[in-house]
């Protein structure tokens, strides 16, 4: 009953429906995308390199003759590949670390002394020194983006864990010997579901954004794979001649990103009452 | 009235005076500054243990050489006054010219030359086989010094005189007994530039003065010979992150000259009567793929002559360079249009021919193991832009292909290993050689093939190596051509090296530098600034 | 309050041992060999070998990293690996730029966002405020080079009003330096803009649903009165927060930015390190980096003390 009203507040406004519609796109697009393109991605053909839209380019082509159009619509793919991986692995860890700390006094300075050094590394340059260790590849680039941000998912658990821990109903199952695995997934982490929920896509958002940065400055996916980071960054020295290599996927990127941000803003709204009453 | 009148005077004799004053101030003090973006952030300063060529560049600035060659390929004198070659052809006798000074003070001697001589011979591979074959060097006075061979040989005029990679920058010789293992960090020469080290910001800018000490030669400046004559004030050297921004930099005014200007960005260049573009054959380049010859599969030869087979070189240029205008195909090791260089032996090298690549890993009994190439994303000419090409092309021509993006640095840590791929070897890379560095048979070291001692890919082949050690004993021109011949047909045959073809380099400069000299190498003596 | 001051100070101490420990072992695992890069293209293995020798890097690691941490504790730096020169002159040569870009983006954005997030607060539900979250929500979304690539485009290419790239000190004039500023502050600060405003917005509402406003509220003092002295005191803590976190995200930010308008900082300093595997300069950096952090951190934790006496821990 609660969860159905909640996600009527979730769907109740047009522009969270409209983001909806939009990150649906997106995934289609990911999932279809052997359709959608007009021809494979990493095809090179250099006589028809730097052309502007066209017929047979609808977007045009970048500096090796690959088609823009096609490799933005597989761009797709590492975006939301890496927006998982790196919602995945920043949960689970963040999760099994906030839980200890919350949960266990002795743990819980030295985890959190961890993750304030950690968090104190700017997550940037973390990223790009954690990848040019492993070298570059689709799976070193989510660890490398995923790191900086366990920080964050463990701070907001243990917070969460320290709150609920003078519950009665906690308190209650400590006296009566339940083992503390139980009592965490039974009693306590349910709280952090909700918060959970609306961090993660903040994180999924930030690591689609990450990805770029990290393309943009060299440090990110090998260039041969189509990410939209990629795209721009191999765009942007000729930018003044063909604006569209750098604009097109930036566009794509930039309302992707928008949309799951707005998706985050939304869900925040339904799940958290005190912040609901805001709106 | 009258204290006035002379308040007056003086005011009017001050107003006269002192546009007058202020203008020869001024003109004393309008500096004549050259803005330069060159190919490469300067981060170190040892043009001798590394081939970057912005570092050749940086020695160039504020080193001499002993000799240099005009632009007729001729060797000529340029710290030496003379040199005396002994009746028997092994001793040569090198004189220094007068006026040579050190930026700091203090006469350039012989002492200095013989400590330089030997730090750069023990990198430079002209230098070690110019250092195996002599037997002796001996300090004559401050001024004279000798060198005597083996055997009759010009190898010393040949190695000193050799415009790059290493050249043979004479240094003071408390600088030049570092080792070669201690990169140096002083910048004392007797170039024609002093380097002002307060100000050098490693990879952001560094800044050059004229010397006014310097002596420059009589002659006029031909090649890299003759007069060095500095006609500005300053040159500054600044980096730029990406390409575009040394565009819109050089057609606002903010800099002066790009050495080499991105080739799609140069229709942006062209149009602006503000602009003049350079078009340098000769400090242009052959692009080269390396393959492993010590690691499966290519240390079989017909999986070697199939990977040739597969390349086509007119693609794989037209993705780098673009403009045809700037690129040819060419299939010699020595340069197209070189004095040694020539086509012999290279077949299928230029244009692609998928089938028999095919048909050669049939023969060879190639089993699908994937070739490892290694990306340097970071640095476009170095083979940045040509390696996703070769993959598909080697992919069409029957490989299976596997393409390692990694950094610049990453690349040259990487080749140096011979273990196999999964210890952390590789099979193939690209970089580019520079016309000046590949048109002398013996300087050239992507055509050694002394196997592991050789250039990273270690082709080994013994019958090369003797054609190559007597370059180093004939001077006759005949001669010569018929054993630079009989190598390009051995290395070819072998695939030592794939030569991907040649680009000319067109670099950019406001149209208010004048002078700018056609070398092999980019200088920045004989330029004037007239203007903005 | 001294002694709450000397805790927290005691208290970082740990955390950038953690730092230093987490940064030199990354550095260390990596594959680049910068005996081999500074060696150059024809060295043998055996100079390598040498050069290796001489940059102390033939040690077992936790002897590196035990001489390392005891330079820098006097204040040692250690020299560059690449070009031999010391890494303090570096980074002082480099700090200028950096420091001007973070300041002034700071202040933009908090002249900006701390009135606009009032006045979206204040006018809750009303256009001025959906247009206000609107427009947020997309200055966080849009990556800061896309943003800079935008800005350029229309004010250095098509409008011919600012230049392109490049900077300018302090000493070569004061308009010249703002100049060459104004892009990239633009670029970045739309994204710290629309992330403070966001939480001062949501501060200040959470600040007026208090019950104490209500209070104040009930006893008749007017809503600008209530907005102004309660709610904007008491928001006043965790804007300072997200001032403290700002900071921190900024050299994420600071690093694209001095990358596409060519400024020479330590940004741009610190990347190229990492990819040219100068290993001094990156650990340098990071712990500079960090301890600014830390230390920004700790003197927001001060001011909250000072600003509202109530906080406990």
């Amino acid at each position: 009953m609660a969860s159905q009203s909640k996600l009527h507040l979730f769907l109740s406004s047009w522009s969270t429906r409209l983001a909806l519609a939009m990150i649906v796109i997106v995934v289609l697009m990911a999932f279809l995308a052997p359709w959608l393109a007009s021809q494979d991605p990493m095809f090179l053909d250099p006589s028809v390199r730097l052309k502007k839209p066209s017929a047979a380019h609808i977007l045009g082509t970048d500096a090796y003759g690959r088609d823009l159009y096609s490799r933005i619509i597989y761009g797709s793919r590492v975006s939301l590949m890496v927006g998982t991986g790196v919602l995945a692995i920043s949960v689970f860890f963040g999760v099994i670390l906030g839980a200890l700390a919350g949960y266990f006094r002795a743990l819980d300075s030295v985890i959190m002394r961890i993750m304030d050094g950690i968090m104190a590394i700017p997550a940037v340059l973390l990223a790009i020194a954690l990848v040019s260790v492993s070298g570059a590849s689709l799976t070193t680039v989510i660890v490398a983006i995923a790191v900086p941000e366990i920080p964050r998912v463990t701070r907001l658990v243990r917070s969460i864990m320290l709150s609920v821990r003078s519950e009665p109903y906690v308190e209650a199952a400590v006296t009566l010997g339940t083992s503390p695995l139980k009592i965490l997934l039974r009693h306590m982490l349910p709280n952090t579901v909700a918060p959970l929920i609306v961090q993660g896509t903040y994180i999924f958002a930030a690591a689609v954004l990450i990805e770029a940065i990290l393309s943009f400055l060299g440090a990110g996916i090998p260039p041969e794979v189509p990410s939209w980071g990629n795209i721009i960054a191999d765009g942007r020295s000729y930018f003044q001649l063909l604006p569209g290599l750098v604009l097109y996927p930036g566009i794509v990127l930039s309302l992707t990103i928008l949309t799951i941000n707005m998706l985050g803003d939304a869900a925040r709204d339904a799940l958290d009452p005190k912040l609901a009453a805001r709106n | 009235m009258k204290t006035k009148s002379r308040y007056t005077t003086l005011a009017a004799s001050l107003l006269v005076a002192l546009p007058l004053g202020l203008g020869s101030v001024a003109s004393a003090q309008a500096e004549t500054m050259i803005t330069a973006v060159m190919q490469a952030p300067l981060r170190s300063l040892d043009p001798v243990i590394t081939t970057a060529y912005v570092i050749r560049n940086y020695g160039y600035m504020i080193y001499d050489t002993l000799l240099s060659v005009d632009a007729d390929g001729n060797i000529q004198p340029q710290m030496l006054e003379k040199w005396e070659v002994s009746d028997d052809g092994k001793t040569y006798t090198f004189t220094l010219r007068d006026g040579l000074k050190w930026h700091d003070g203090g006469d350039v001697t012989s002492a200095d030359c013989i400590a330089s001589i030997d730090r750069w011979a023990t990198q430079d591979k002209m230098g070690q086989i110019m250092k195996e074959l002599t037997t002796a060097t001996d300090r004559i006075d401050d001024k004279t010094f000798s060198m005597t061979f083996s055997t009759a040989t010009n190898i010393a005029l040949r190695a000193l005189s050799k415009p790059s990679s290493l050249a043979a920058f004479i240094m003071p010789e408390r600088v030049a007994r570092t080792s070669p293992a201690e990169p140096i960090t002083e910048a004392i020469g007797s170039g024609p530039f002093k380097f002002v080290m307060e100000e050098f910001k490693p990879g952001v800018n560094a800044l050059f003065v004229k010397n006014d000490e310097y002596v420059p030669r009589s002659e006029p400046a031909s090649g890299m010979a003759g007069a060095r004559i500095v006609k500005v004030d300053k040159v500054r050297w600044v980096s730029m992150p990406d390409a575009m921004t040394g565009v819109n930099a050089i057609k606002n005014g903010e800099i002066d000259f790009i050495e080499q200007a991105p080739y799609d960005l140069l229709p942006l260049l062209e149009s602006d009567s503000n602009i003049q573009l350079i078009v340098s054959t000769l400090q242009g380049g052959q692009p080269v793929m390396r393959l492993n010859h010590l690691q499966p599969p290519f240390d079989n030869k017909l999986v070697r002559q199939a990977a040739l087979a597969a390349i086509d070189q007119g693609e794989i240029m037209q993705a780098n360079i673009g403009d045809a205008k700037y690129f040819r195909t060419c299939a010699a090791l020595f340069g197209c249009d070189t004095r040694y260089g020539t086509d012999a032996g290279a077949g299928d090298l230029v244009k692609a021919d998928a089938a028999k690549s095919k048909a050669l890993l049939k023969e060879a009994g190639y089993d699908g193991t994937p070739v490892v190439i290694m990306h340097p994303t970071d640095f476009a000419n170095a083979g940045g832009s040509f390696v996703p090409v070769i993959a598909q092309e080697l992919r069409q021509g029957g490989f299976t292909v596997r393409v390692d993006a990694m950094d610049w640095q990453t690349l040259v840590t990487r080749r140096a290993s011979q273990k196999p791929i999964a210890e952390g070897g590789w099979n193939i890379f690209t970089t580019y050689l520079s016309l000046a560095d590949i048109s002398d048979p013996l300087a050239n070291y992507a055509a050694a093939s002394n196997g592991t001692g050789a250039w990273f890919g270690w082709p080994e082949q013994a019958r090369v190596e003797e054609l190559r050690q007597n370059f180093a004993t004939t001077d006759d021109d005949a001669r010569l051509t018929a054993l630079a011949t009989e190598v390009q047909e051995l290395v070819m045959d072998n695939v030592g090296v794939v030569p991907l073809g040649e680009f000319a380099v067109v670099g950019a400069a406001r149209a208010s530098l004048k002078g700018i000299l056609d070398a092999p190498v980019p200088v920045f003596w004989n330029i004037e600034k007239t203007g903005k | 309050m001294l002694s709450i001051i000397l805790k927290r100070l005691a208290a970082t101490i740990p955390v950038l041992l953690v730092v230093a420990i987490v940064i030199f072992s990354i550095l260390r695992l990596t594959p680049g060999d910068p005996a081999a890069i500074v060696a150059g293209d024809g060295a043998t293995v055996e100079q390598i070998e040498q050069i290796r020798r001489h940059m102390g890097l033939d040690q077992p690691i936790p002897v590196q990293f035990y001489r390392w941490i005891t330079a820098v504790l006097q204040g040692d730096f250690g020299t560059s690996l690449i070009s031999g020169l010391p890494v303090s002159d570096m980074v002082l040569d480099r700090m200028g730029p950096t420091i001007a870009i973070t300041l002034y983006t700071i202040l933009y954005t908090v002249l900006i966002s701390v009135p606009v997030g009032i006045l979206s607060a204040w006018r809750r539900g009303k256009p001025v405020d959906k247009a206000v979250t609107a427009a947020s929500v997309l200055g966080f979304s849009v990556p800061v080079f896309i943003t800079a690539y935008l800005l350029i485009f229309l004010f250095s290419m098509v409008l011919g009003w600012l230049p392109v790239q490049g900077y300018r000190p302090l000493s070569d004039g004061l308009w010249d330096h703002l100049r060459h500023l104004i892009l990239p502050i633009a670029s970045l600060g739309t994204i710290y803009i629309a992330l403070v405003t966001r939480f001062v917005r949501s501060s200040i509402i959470d600040t007026l649903g208090e019950d104490y406003i209500r209070t104040a509220r009930a006893k008749g003092l007017n809503e600008r009165g209530v907005l102004l002295h309660h709610a904007l005191t008491n928001a006043a803590v965790p804007i300072l927060t997200v001032i403290g976190i700002t900071i921190t995200m900024l050299i994420g930010g600071v690093v694209v930015t001095e990358s596409v308008f060519n400024i020479p900082g330590l940004g741009r300093l610190v990347v190229e390190a990492i990819l040219a595997k100068d290993f001094t300069i990156i650990q340098a950096l990071i712990v500079l980096f960090s301890v600014v952090d830390i230390f920004v951190n700790l003197a927001i934790d001060i001011l909250y003390r000072i600003v509202d006496p109530r906080i406990d821990s």
